[in-house]
């Protein structure tokens, strides 16, 4: 009869769900080994739990991604994986498509936004791919030898680039009255300045003897000049020799928005880099396609799918004022497949507090009988900011001293949160997966 | 001489990185949260909490972007204080809001009461 009735409740719960909610942990096993782990792969036990500085979430879920490839190749191959973390920082700056038009505009509205804030997931991905990843103790290093985070730094780089637009339009001055005799024309201040100099001047250096070499000279005493710069605001800490310095330094910067990532790829040259390997490509999963699997709870399956497939953390993008707010929060107002509309606050401002993380478990909880999943955020190790909805078992036992606690009432460990998939669902509008 | 800089300069850069947060647990506007230890009766980190309003956090709502902790902006922007960073045994992070006199909060607080100020009709 007993075993009747415990059958009958496992077909309930499962055909509760349209989908199967496997007990998956990539980071660790569940406590006391029960329920048993799914996870082929534990890729995530290696990794640190980060506390992101600046806007950057999507750069931290890719850098957690690409740690994880890496470290899912070691484990194919009997190794413990290594304890290096990718640096985020190091990705967003060199990845070009998370750069808005506006660049660095530290003093139009009294605040630094720097351009690389705010990107795609896949796109810092492809970046990993490419240059591969900065090991994070490299940066941390460099930051804490001047005595600086990542954004004092990026501030002081700010001040740098102050300086530089002075300093170029001082040379533009020099050069567009150089120009303009030899060419008989101004110079347009849009116009690439090295490539008008180098290219142009090398095709009539034989009409024009000697003058080629002056402006090249003079456009490298230029560079000469911006290093010195860089020494007076940052010191003997600015580790970069004036020939590395020259060697990677495009004089393009003269022209375009200021080329942090020549500064990083220099402080991570190539040799210090970690290779990430993979096989596959970063896919997007949005609301056009979830609308078009005509599958319910689409965001949910197409997580637990990919967990479930590769042992890798999934990326999300989703409200992260689900976090402060609850299970009941609704950020998405609209989701179809020609609109996403999120939820606007009383004075029209967009209420959703868009975010990106990585989804590393899913446990199904037989305590409410639903499916949750695991989402690893980069708000540091800690449970604070989400003890209101989402206790750790310090802050359960606090609000619940008579109750026996079950590891399905414990919602935060370490910084990540475990949310019903339901809730979760609500608010996810895009999932990012290798 | 020379061995002598090079030595203090060490022991600094040894002081300045090796901060490890001291905290207990305190009752302050019906909220239970974790304060440094130094902070006997009153100090900035406490104060900070009996403060913090719901206009402050519509103030900070322009610079919470990239998915930034409203914590940390609370910390820089509404209170001009720093933000300390702490890693545990295993590279862990965590951040914490170092005020003036001293006295630190972990910024995950200020998220909590975020959440707390919100649910207040």
């Amino acid at each position: 009869m007993r075993t009747v009735f415990i059958i009958s409740i496992f077909l309930f719960s499962t055909s509760a769900l349209s989908f199967t909610c496997p007990n998956i942990r990539l980071d660790k096993d569940f406590p006391g080994g029960k329920p048993v782990n799914k996870a082929k792969y534990k890729t995530m036990q290696s990794a640190r739990v980060q506390n992101q500085d600046l806007g950057i979430c999507y750069a931290y879920s890719a850098a957690q991604i690409a740690d994880a490839v890496r470290h899912k190749r070691q484990l194919e191959k009997g190794k413990k994986p290594d304890s290096r973390t990718a640096s985020p920082v190091f990705l967003a700056v060199n990845t070009r498509a998370a750069w808005d038009e506006k660049g660095l505009y530290y003093k139009s509205n009294g605040d630094p936004h720097f351009p690389f804030e705010g990107g795609h997931l896949c796109d810092a991905f492809e970046t990993a791919g490419r240059l591969g990843t900065c090991p994070k103790d490299k940066m941390d290093t460099f930051f804490d030898s001047n005595k600086l985070n990542e954004e004092t730094f990026f501030e002081k780089l700010l001040q740098v680039e102050e300086n530089l637009k002075i300093k170029r339009n001082d040379i533009n001055k020099i050069f567009v009255k150089e120009v303009s005799e030899i060419y008989e024309r101004p110079i347009s201040e849009k116009e690439n300045l090295y490539e008008f100099f180098v290219n142009k001047a090398t095709a009539v250096k034989d009409s024009i003897t000697g003058r080629n070499n002056e402006i090249v000279a003079c456009t490298y005493s230029a560079i000469d000049e911006l290093y010195d710069s860089f020494k007076d605001v940052f010191g003997d800490a600015f580790k970069i020799n004036r020939f590395l310095f020259k060697k990677f330094f495009s004089p393009d910067m003269f022209d375009n928005t200021f080329e942090i990532s020549f500064i990083f790829q220099a402080i991570c040259p190539k040799e210090d880099r970690l290779k990430v390997n993979t096989g596959s490509s970063c896919n997007i999963y949005d609301v056009k396609k979830s609308i078009a699997s005509g599958k319910s709870f689409p965001f949910t399956q197409k997580i637990i799918e990919e967990l479930k497939a590769d042992s890798l953390p999934v990326g999300i993008s989703y409200c992260s004022k689900i976090l402060s707010r609850g299970p009941t929060y609704d950020g998405i107002t609209t989701k179809t497949s020609s609109s996403l509309k999120f939820k606007k606050t009383e004075n029209g401002k967009n209420d959703c507090g868009n975010h990106a993380s990585v989804i590393t478990g899913s446990r199904w909880n037989p305590k409410t009988s639903s499916c949750e999943l695991l989402v690893r955020n980069s708000w540091g190790a800690q449970c604070k900011s989400y003890k209101k909805h989402f206790p750790s078992k310090k802050y359960y036992k606090e609000k619940n001293p008579d109750k026996t606690l079950s590891q399905f009432d414990i919602k935060c460990e370490n910084g990540s949160i475990w949310i019903d998939y339901k809730a979760l669902e609500k608010n996810v509008y895009r999932v990012q997966h290798l | 001489m020379k061995i002598l800089v090079s030595l203090s300069l060490l022991i600094f850069s040894i002081n300045v990185y090796s901060f490890i947060p001291k905290l207990v647990t305190k009752k302050i506007n019906n909220y239970k949260v974790e304060i440094s230890i130094n902070c006997k009766q009153k100090c900035h980190a406490s104060e900070a909490v009996e403060k913090l309003t719901k206009e402050h956090i519509q103030k900070v709502r322009p610079y919470v972007f990239g998915g930034k902790a409203v914590g940390d902006v609370i910390c820089r922007k509404i209170f001009k204080a720093k933000v300390k960073y702490y890693k545990d045994n295993k590279k862990n992070e965590q951040h914490f809001c170092l005020f003036k006199d001293g006295s630190y909060i972990p910024v995950g607080e200020f998220d909590y009461i975020e959440s707390e100020l919100a649910a207040k009709k």
